[in-house]
């Protein structure tokens, strides 16, 4: 890992964060952002508007940041789309990356300079980050934009049909106490979780070497997940499926810390593996 | 279409593989309803298992304590019917083999119509596929052979937010029929986008049509049309057949018309990379 090691790094974070694919992926993250945004502003002005009209309890409680933010809300098509897509816009920007170099020759060249070594991990961390950044910006967008119109009162059990979070649901007790906190942790949850989807496609690539199916195997078989925990229902209540625990409050059941990192290590470990046994196991020359 | 089949016929065992697992829920969600209810058996038929799968999602109305749940079973099936035609024809412009037979052909219409003619029988050979695996299903696992969806079953494991005691025969129209047509149009569309931009944008189009139509009930998004759950035969203010035959048939002669006007100009040269 020395200097050469520094500059194939830095080169192939400019290629991930510099390219049109990452930029469609964040315009369309930050439409869907902006989209619950604005139903959620509206929402909440609508529902002050009527409480006030009514007089008695404002019921301040009710309706905060907490439960406005897209991570907090579970009922606007921008959340739908957002945590629906999320697996294709955190591979879209770089996960295809390494099946097009290997395709186009480029790899070679950098494999002779930095090693084979080098030039994988490289590309896998700048995957790893571009798949992340791209999530992480519109969540970020969309909370301090909610922020300024919608105010960050303490959520309480008090109004807990407005909360969906469920009993034993993962840190549910600092959210209802330093829900702040509560928010950064979900956010660099879904920041690691989308790395992974991202690194899962450039795995993915290694095996295919098509570009659409490098990024659209994440989001397949996330899909796929989802629709096998129907065989769970009325059995088992926690949250398998990624397209529900990233959010951050519970949609149908409990998210478990333990299922998450058992899910993550997976994605760490065959991506990675695959990633390294076949990208060191290829014959480039 | 021989190349077509063969390049893109092994992503049908997917298909395959999908219908077993929805016939394989519905039935274990039966015999959990049928336990429940003291063994009293609730018989089915092919096309409860159809409408089970293609029935899409009943209306979604916001409200501050409701959450929406995305009908995956419905969406995994169409993405996947709509990933498993979207490379193929890019694909074959890129390794030159579209460049010869566009030559062979004798023009670009003719190649163009003839991947329109692959991508619709591609669906419907889909479809059909379906439907005989949901019959083998079905007779494997000892239910009736009918065309008529079954209402005790429906309410009782379905959530169609129908008020009706028993549904038109038409429904069985709304099941078979619509549901290929819409996936015809959208693998059109996708075909034609995936030349105007990559595929893979292409595909997010296609994915946010069919996610947005779960959500909202509005006939300007053609997946509503592909959910019989919001058919006039399950609801009293649904939509009509014809307007469903109409947007699909609509879209269609839209993308085959466009299509064969975008390719007179198309570079050949600047494939896109798929």
């Amino acid at each position: 890992m020395g200097v050469t090691w520094n500059n194939v790094f830095r080169m192939e974070c400019k290629k991930a964060f510099h390219n049109r694919y990452f930029w469609i992926a964040l315009a369309a993250g930050g439409l869907f952002a902006a989209m619950s945004g604005l139903y959620m502003v509206e929402s909440y002005q609508e529902s002050a508007r009527i409480l006030a009209r009514m007089g008695g309890n404002p019921m301040r409680q009710a309706f905060g940041l907490y439960n406005s933010w897209i991570g907090g809300e579970g009922n606007s098509l921008g959340f739908t789309l957002f945590f629906a897509l999320l697996p294709f816009l955190a591979a879209l920007p770089y996960g295809w990356s390494y099946q097009a170099e290997i395709k186009s020759g480029y790899a070679k060249q950098v494999q002779l300079r930095a090693g084979r070594h080098g030039y994988l991990l490289a590309k896998g961390a700048a995957a790893f980050l571009s798949g992340g950044t791209v999530i992480l910006l519109p969540l970020v967008i969309n909370f301090i934009a909610v922020a300024c119109f919608v105010p960050a009162v303490c959520p309480t059990i008090w109004f807990i049909i407005y909360y969906p979070m469920h009993y034993g649901a993962i840190a549910s007790e600092l959210y209802f106490t330093h829900p702040l906190l509560f928010v950064l942790m979900y956010l660099c949850i879904d920041f690691v979780f989308a790395g992974l989807f991202a690194l899962a496609a450039t795995a993915a690539g290694c095996l295919s070497g098509k570009r659409v199916v490098a990024v659209l195997t994440p989001f397949l078989l996330v899909l796929l997940l989802q629709y096998l925990r129907t065989f769970l229902y009325g059995r088992y209540y926690k949250e398998i499926s990624p397209m529900y625990f990233l959010h951050a409050s519970s949609i149908q059941n409990v998210a478990d810390p333990w299922i998450m990192l058992a899910e993550g290590l997976v994605l760490l470990l065959v991506s990675g593996g695959i990633l390294y046994w076949k990208g060191i196991r290829r014959e480039t020359f | 279409m021989r190349q077509g089949f063969i390049q893109c016929g092994r992503k049908l065992i997917g298909i395959i593989c999908l219908v077993l697992i929805s016939c394989l829920d519905l039935y274990l969600q039966k015999k959990g309803y049928e336990k429940r209810n003291g063994g009293i058996p609730l018989q089915g038929t092919w096309m409860d298992y159809l409408f089970f799968l293609l029935g899409g999602r009943r209306r979604f109305d916001p409200s501050v304590d409701q959450v929406f749940v995305i009908p995956v079973r419905w969406l995994l099936y169409h993405l996947y019917l709509l990933y498993a035609v979207l490379y193929y024809p890019c694909r074959d412009l890129q390794y030159s083999v579209g460049d010869l037979m566009m030559i062979k052909g004798g023009s670009r219409r003719n190649w163009w119509l003839a991947k329109c003619i692959w991508n619709m029988t591609y669906m419907a050979a889909a479809y059909v596929l379906t439907f005989v695996t949901v019959i083998c299903f079905c007779a494997a696992a000892g239910e009736r052979a009918g065309l008529a969806v079954t209402p005790e079953l429906v309410h009782a494991l379905f959530d169609t937010g129908s008020s009706y005691a028993v549904f038109a025969p038409e429904l069985s129209v709304y099941v078979c029929l619509l549901p290929c047509l819409i996936s015809m149009a959208l693998g059109l569309l996708l075909m034609l986008l995936s030349f105007l931009v990559k595929p893979v944008i292409a595909f997010l189009i296609a994915a946010v049509i069919l996610i947005a139509s779960t959500y909202l009930s509005t006939g300007f998004l053609v997946g509503n049309y592909a959910m019989p759950y919001r058919s006039a035969a399950v609801l009293s203010d649904g939509f009509l057949l014809w307007q469903g035959l109409a947007a699909g048939i609509l879209i269609l002669v839209v993308c085959v018309a466009a299509g064969m006007r975008f390719f007179k100009t198309y570079d050949l040269l600047r494939h896109p990379d798929v």
